[in-house]
Order: C-alpha cells, then sequence, then structure tokens
C-alpha cells in the first residue's frame, strides 16, 4: 500500500462531521476553513507500507457548520446537475443533512440563495414550517419573498 | 464544446451537439420545451417558486408527463422522431427506475434541443446523444401543429 492510501483509509475512518487537520501529510485533503475548529481527535490504524508495519494516525477535528454546508453544497449540486424532479433533489443525502442542521443552516441557506440561487425553497419550508412564498409560481418573486422574510426575522 | 458535459453524457461528442446558453438552474427541461420562465414540478407543487397546472397528474412518472404535454400544450404521442413538415415534436427520456426524466424539443432543422438539468441548454444532433446514466431511455415521443 502506498503512503497516501494508508493515510486515506484511515481518514475514512473519522466520524461523519469531522474533517482532517492541516498537518503536512495530509495537507492533500485538508478542503475547510479550520480556524473555527473545535473537539480534535486522533484516530489510528496499523497498516503496511512498502512492506514495513507502519501505525497510521490522523488529527482530525469537528468541521465546522459553515464548512460542513459548502461540503454538503457541493455534493449535492454535483449529484443533482442533470436532475429536474424537486422529490429527488430534496431527497439526496446531502440535502437532507442540510435540513437536518435546522436553524444553524438558515443564514447559510439564505447566503446561497441570494448569492447563486437553486433550489432550496423545499429545505426552508421544512426547517421553518413557513413558505412566505406560497401561491408564486415565480422563482424569482419566490426569491424575493422568501429573503423579505429572512430580513424581517434578522432585524 | 464541454469537457463537463461530454463527461456526464459519454455520447454527446460522438454524436454532435452545440452549447447555446450558460448554465441555469431555471426553468426546467419543461418550462425550457414550452418557452415558459417557470420550473414545472409535480411533486413541489403548492411549494412557492415551483409550478403544476392543477387537474394534471401529480408525480414524477412518465404518465405525469405525458398527462401534461396533452391536456396543457396539445401533443399527442407519435411513432417517431423523424422530420415532418409544420410538426413540433419532443421526446420524453425517463431515468433508471422508468420515471421521468428530461424532454428535448426537435428543432426545424431536425436536430433538438434540451436545457440540461441546472446546467446548459445544448442543440444536439440526435436523441441517443443525452443517453447517459440519468437520463436512460426515450420513452415518449409526441407532436404538435407548429404555431
Amino acid at each position: 500500500m502506498a503512503v497516501v492510501d494508508a493515510v486515506k483509509e484511515t481518514l475514512a475512518k473519522a466520524p461523519q462531521g469531522f474533517i482532517p487537520v492541516a498537518s503536512p501529510w495530509v495537507a492533500f485533503t485538508l478542503t475547510a476553513d479550520i480556524s473555527s475548529c473545535s473537539a480534535t481527535q486522533q484516530i489510528q490504524q496499523q497498516t503496511r507500507v512498502a512492506g514495513m508495519n507502519v501505525t497510521v494516525t490522523a488529527w482530525i477535528t469537528e468541521s465546522s457548520p459553515t464548512a460542513r454546508f459548502a461540503e454538503l453544497v457541493r455534493r449535492w449540486k454535483r449529484d443533482t446537475a442533470l436532475t429536474s424532479s424537486i422529490a429527488k433533489v430534496s431527497m439526496h443525502s446531502a440535502y437532507q443533512e442540510i435540513i437536518g442542521m435546522g436553524a444553524r443552516a438558515l443564514p447559510l441557506i439564505f447566503e446561497e440563495l441570494e448569492q447563486r440561487g437553486g433550489d432550496w425553497f423545499w429545505a426552508l419550508r421544512a426547517i421553518t414550517g413557513e413558505d412566505p412564498a406560497r401561491g408564486s409560481s415565480d422563482f424569482d418573486e419566490a426569491k424575493r419573498a422568501w429573503l423579505d422574510w429572512w430580513r424581517d426575522r434578522a432585524s | 464544446m464541454s469537457e463537463y458535459l461530454e463527461s456526464l453524457f459519454p455520447r454527446l461528442k460522438r454524436c454532435g451537439y452545440e452549447v447555446t446558453s450558460p448554465q441555469s438552474d431555471r426553468p426546467n427541461c419543461i418550462g425550457y420545451v414550452v418557452g415558459s420562465p417557470l420550473y414545472f414540478d409535480p411533486v413541489a407543487r403548492g411549494i412557492g417558486g415551483y409550478y403544476w397546472p392543477d387537474g394534471i397528474r401529480a408525480d414524477d412518472s412518465v404518465q405525469a408527463w405525458r398527462e401534461l404535454f396533452a391536456l396543457c400544450f396539445g401533443y399527442e404521442e407519435c411513432a417517431d422522431g423523424s422530420v415532418e413538415a409544420n410538426m413540433d415534436k419532443i421526446a420524453i427520456y425517463a431515468d433508471r427506475e422508468g420515471d421521468a426524466a428530461h424532454v428535448a424539443r426537435q428543432l426545424p432543422s431536425g436536430q433538438w434541443t434540451s436545457k440540461l438539468g441546472k446546467l446548459e441548454d445544448i442543440t444536439h444532433d440526435t436523441l441517443e446523444a443525452l443517453i447517459c446514466d440519468d437520463y436512460a431511455t426515450v420513452v415518449i415521443l409526441m407532436r404538435r401543429q407548429r404555431t
């Protein structure tokens, strides 16, 4: 097994929501901002690299909501780029995890909606239990209604 | 030409295509073929930002899409995708689960035009060009008098 594969295999044991902490030898997997990280953990595994028994140690840390959200959005967009059905788009595991973040996801969703659009109305309704855009079939109108709703609550 | 699209649609390059718009998540493929800015979705009807007409079967089945095109836009089923004078044709694709996944519209030249999910609009020379994991097969062809 190559070193890079051993590291990847070890990191694959990380619990959901954890990311590698920056270090020279795991830098290639570092995808998130770690400035707001907490709860650093170590994971280890014994393996063979170049014919030698070695212990691979990886340091991981709980991902910040912002980093986790960005990763989920990236996955969701990649996997549903060709999907027309809103039911299927909304049932994607990454989208469901975003809904599962609850109110913590709202500022991130509204920022995403305002800057890049996207099919967020299902998630917003699921999280808030409201639909200020109800009755509107036009995307821009629905987007405005939701952004106004959010600004009212944020002010 | 787009390497990303060609990675999603393995037959696209061989069959011939041209990108005709930048990426956009509105409208969806149904809105695109009928010239509407709306996002037609049967399951999301009732949620602000989406549209599906009252009285039309409201699920992701091919039958629901057929009903929509027949009752709301005057299409009827036809045998094939050959060019017929003064006829507009559409082709409905299903995914691997048999649910409606995409619709393309024929141009007078015999080529087809499609809005690819949240990606670009393209002109493709054949229906086969879009066969992929998401758009597994063409299940229905429909036509109506060109206005």
